[in-house]
């Protein structure tokens, strides 16, 4: 049975040459709204991330300025007091947190994190240059963690118990309980040692491999650019074990969203009507069903990515990645002040951004969350 | 050192056999390195690249600011020293620095004793520098200075040798200079080897000298002036530092045209690199770790006599161990044998007293410190504290070792009422706290000095006035000893004063050596000519395969 046509409203009934004026002034007006509407929330929540920011900006700060002078690993063991005393002035660490703190700002504000007191990098080079690896990883992880979860979530909402739905549970279970760097090693000793099928675990190219000619600052994008596909492979090659151990510590969540989330559209009057009315169940489950269990799973997605941004530190100490994970970690050691905030604060913006972009995608597919927007 | 030829085969071997394996033809499809076996790669003795797989790479690459390991070992390398320590063969597998002959010439052809230690005359060679400039008396007087100026961690060299002022340096020709003493030193040639000293490329570092930074701090830190066996070729940090052999180093040439430093964060991973003969030595290991290599096909473990210690130290301006009879009471509590035999596996020596059993200038005083529970028991009663006490100890994070210690220390300690509360700090809080001298105690691995000088080891750790007596440590007897030794450099008397010291310290214990530990190094066994000297750190130039 053909379904009726739904009544259309006047201004779609006519064709663009029959509106009238005043229709066209309308439809703008609406235009102008929306366009207002949205720049609102748009700074409205970017007003909010900078203040989070530097909330943010301002602990990190503190505490690392609680957690060690780094004045006495720079001049080392045989430094005497009066060596430190002059390079603490000459840091500017004598001057009261406060003062250092209003420095501080002042100088990002012109977009200067400061200098490494141990490397004399400037920060920003140095996140610039580390940042691609980190990001390259994230988003292989993140790609390789949907394509598992959603379709696992979405097999397991079907038979909720089920075999399927089981299994997917314990690997849940166990993707959430194994720490990521012991996961990491583990699979290096399987597949690299044990079975010799991986790439040695030294990061992003191996040890004799020279990089291609930096453009982008990530490997894998600069060997296509530069065609040299030898560096292309070794280098996709590199990502996957690293990529796999995220995957499935960090994503499973994503799988657990979207299995209840299924459950829950599954069992809704829409997807009864549907298989009412006889249509596939493929089509009910991938095309009806999926489309409006997604949406929680996409804030979980990117709340997952934020993670990944700014926690794979572990991993990519195990697989000698070169990110900015390795050189918080670094800076951590030695309480190097700028790194460890620098790193911070880009971590933090990633999450606010990841979360404002996951926000606006929900306003634009679901109307229930724009009405509340 | 790899044979991409071997490794290639084995792809091939295992794209067509190895299917069987879940994602195995995806990750050895484009793999570079890492699939060939450890058998099949250690056939690539040819290589002329030597890969040292290590922990992090080198803070700095400015001599002045050379303080970690990592950085200590990349300046040893790449800036020649003044002078070298002559070189014995063990007849182990591996060189040693030969402490009782006089240094060798590296950057001076020659030094001159006169006025009986009180002017040095040095004559510096006649080479080009890597940038084409060749090396004068004023390098070595600029060298100087720039320390002076920029009052860092290498200013502590000059000055130990007496080296305060540049008016103590005089140019005599274009490559003679005379370095005027307030007093002879015994130590000159030793400190004239540290790292921290060594030569800058002058014309390099000046040229890159800005009027905010007149001696070129920033830049040489990021890219170095290095006039050694090796230059830096690339250099990305967190991930590897390469270096080139130096077409002009005027020394024997190194076999390794090429030095990889690759920055493998993870020591277990160092340890399976190892094992599969990707890296060519593993660096940085802990002592569980590195023994854990040994008697691994392929695999050998340099195990050298150090006169470093594991210390146990305690910080004497306040309670509770600003009493003797304490600190005496925990050192007869410590389970010595269990710690070698257990924690240090083996491989190091039980301590003899507080100073090390290999130091040259070691002699056997009384050590009454056995462990004995019911004598610290009894010593608790005698020190006030017959119900035992509680104490704050702290170690590093970075300190895997002085972690390992601390465990059975503490339990021990219980066992005769004493609590020990450890406290695991970052390296950098740990380090300022050391430099305040807040703690109550602390335990560090591999301590000691780069020298084996009694003069030197008490002017750095028990002078009252020691720049690293973090002990607090004060006593008449060995500060009175102390001058005696800085003013002579004949050898009985010096060595009197030296026992003299030993046996007041050994009496005071301001700490505990827990151990001497081995230098241990895991490489490929068949790479050969590992250097073993003083301050631990390699040198690269002297490495070559067996064949």
């Amino acid at each position: 049975m053909e379904a009726p046509s739904p009544e259309l409203p006047p201004s779609d009934r006519l064709s663009a040459g029959d509106r009238t004026e005043g229709d066209r002034a309308g439809a703008a007006t609406s235009v102008w709204a929306t366009i207002g509407r949205w720049t609102l929330y748009i700074g409205r929540r970017l007003l909010t991330a900078v203040i989070a920011i530097l909330g943010v900006v301002l602990v990190v700060f503190v505490v690392t300025r609680l957690i060690g002078d780094p004045v006495y690993l720079i001049l080392g063991q045989r430094a005497s007091e009066e060596n430190v005393a002059e390079l603490r002035a000459q840091l500017g660490y004598d001057r009261s947190i406060v003062v250092q703190f209003v420095d501080y700002l002042g100088n990002l504000s012109q977009g200067d994190f400061g200098v490494s007191q141990f490397t004399q990098r400037p920060v920003a080079d140095e996140i610039w240059n580390r940042f691609p690896a980190t990001l390259e990883l994230s988003v292989a992880a993140m790609f390789l963690g949907l394509l598992w979860t959603i379709p696992l979530g979405v097999i397991s909402a079907l038979r909720p118990r089920g075999i399927v739905d089981r299994i997917s549970q314990s690997i849940v279970e166990f993707g959430v309980a194994i720490p990521s760097f012991l996961l990491g090693l583990l699979l290096i000793y399987v597949f690299y040692y044990h079975l010799g099928v991986a790439p040695t675990p030294v990061g992003e190219l191996g040890i004799g491999t020279e990089p291609p000619p930096d453009r982008t600052g990530f490997v894998v994008i600069d060997a296509v650019l530069a065609g040299q596909w030898g560096t292309l492979g070794e280098a996709l090659s590199r990502l996957v074990l690293p990529a796999v151990t995220l995957a499935i510590t960090a994503c499973p969540p994503i799988l657990q969203l979207t299995r209840n989330s299924m459950i829950s559209v599954l069992q809704s009057d829409f997807i009864r009507s549907a298989r009412s009315l006889g249509l596939p169940q493929r089509t009910i489950t991938w095309q009806y069903a999926l489309r409006n269990a997604l949406l929680p799973v996409l804030s979980m997605t990117a709340m997952t990515f934020g993670f990944l941004l700014g926690g794979t530190v572990l991993v990519e100490n195990v697989f000698a990645w070169p990110g900015i994970g390795l050189y918080a970690v670094d800076s951590m050691e030695r309480s190097d002040y700028e790194p460890v905030v620098g790193v911070t604060i880009l971590a933090a913006a990633v999450y606010v951004l990841a979360y404002l972009i996951a926000d606006l995608v929900s306003m634009a597919v679901d109307p229930r969350v724009r009405g509340k927007g | 050192m790899i044979d991409p030829t071997r490794s290639t085969d084995r792809r091939d071997f295992l794209k067509l056999g190895g299917g069987a394996v879940v994602g195995g033809a995806l990750l050895s499809g484009a793999a570079g390195t890492g699939v060939a076996s450890a058998a099949l790669k250690r056939g690539a003795a040819a290589s002329t690249t030597l890969t040292i797989g290590v922990s992090t790479d080198p803070q700095t690459l400015d001599p002045e600011k050379g303080q970690a390991t990592r950085a200590n070992e990349t300046l040893k390398n790449t800036y020649a020293q003044w002078v070298r320590y002559a070189i014995k063969d063990t007849g182990k597998g591996y060189l040693r620095a030969d402490l009782t002959k006089p240094v060798a010439g590296e950057a001076f052809e020659s030094l001159q004793v006169l006025d009986g230690g009180k002017r040095i005359r040095a004559k510096l060679r006649e080479v080009t520098l890597p940038s084409g400039q060749p090396l004068t008396a004023d390098d070595f007087i600029w060298r100087v200075q720039r320390s002076i100026e920029l009052k860092l961690g290498a200013l502590f060299i000059w000055n130990t040798m007496g080296i305060t002022k540049l008016s103590q340096l005089k140019k005599i020709s274009k490559q003679e200079v005379e370095i005027t003493l307030p007093r002879p030193s015994a130590i000159l040639g030793p400190l004239l080897r540290d790292q921290d000293a060594g030569l800058l490329d002058t014309s390099i570092v000046k040229k890159n000298s800005t009027s905010k930074d007149p001696w070129g701090s920033d830049w040489v830190s990021r890219n170095a002036a290095p006039t050694g066996a090796y230059l830096i070729d690339s250099y990305n940090p967190g991930s590897r530092l390469v270096l080139k052999a130096n077409p002009r180093y005027w020394g024997p040439k190194p076999y390794y045209q090429t030095v990889v430093l690759q920055v493998i964060p993870s020591p277990d991973d160092r340890v399976l690199l190892l094992r599969q003969g990707d890296i060519d030595i593993a660096a940085d290991l802990s002592a569980e770790a590195s023994t854990r290599l040994k008697g691994v096909s392929g695999v050998r473990v340099i195990s050298a006599d150090t006169i470093a210690q594991d210390f146990f130290a305690f910080v004497q301006d306040k309670p509770p161990f600003n009493n003797v009879k304490l600190r005496q009471a925990v050192a007869y509590a410590i389970p010595y044998e269990q710690l070698v035999k257990t924690v240090l596996r083996g491989e190091a020596k039980m301590a003899k007293g507080v100073w090390p059993r290999n130091s040259v200038w070691f002699q056997d005083n009384p050590w009454p410190y056995r462990t004995n529970p019911a004598q610290a028991k009894k010593l608790l009663g005698e020190g006030g504290q017959p119900n035992g006490f509680s104490f704050d100890c702290e170690i590093s994070q970075a300190d895997a070792d002085a972690q390992a210690l601390a465990i059975p220390v503490q339990t021990a300690l219980r066992e005769v009422g004493i609590t020990m509360n450890i406290k695991t700090l970052a390296a950098s809080k740990f380090q300022e706290n050391l430099g305040k001298r807040s703690m109550q105690a602390w335990i560090g691995s591999n301590f000691g000095s780069f020298v084996d000088d009694p003069y030197y080891h008490c002017f750095l750790w028990f002078d009252t006035k020691a720049v690293i007596n973090w002990f607090k440590y004060s006593s008449p007897v060995v500060d009175k000893a102390v001058q005696g030794l800085a003013s002579t450099t004949d050898t009985n008397t010096r060595r009197r004063l030296a026992g003299q010291i030993q046996r007041q310290l050994n009496q005071d214990v301001p700490l505990i050596s827990l151990g001497e530990p081995n230098f241990l190094l895991p490489m490929r066994d068949d790479l050969t000519g590992f250097l073993y000297e003083p301050d631990g750190l390699m040198t690269y130039r002297h490495f070559r395969p067996k064949s």
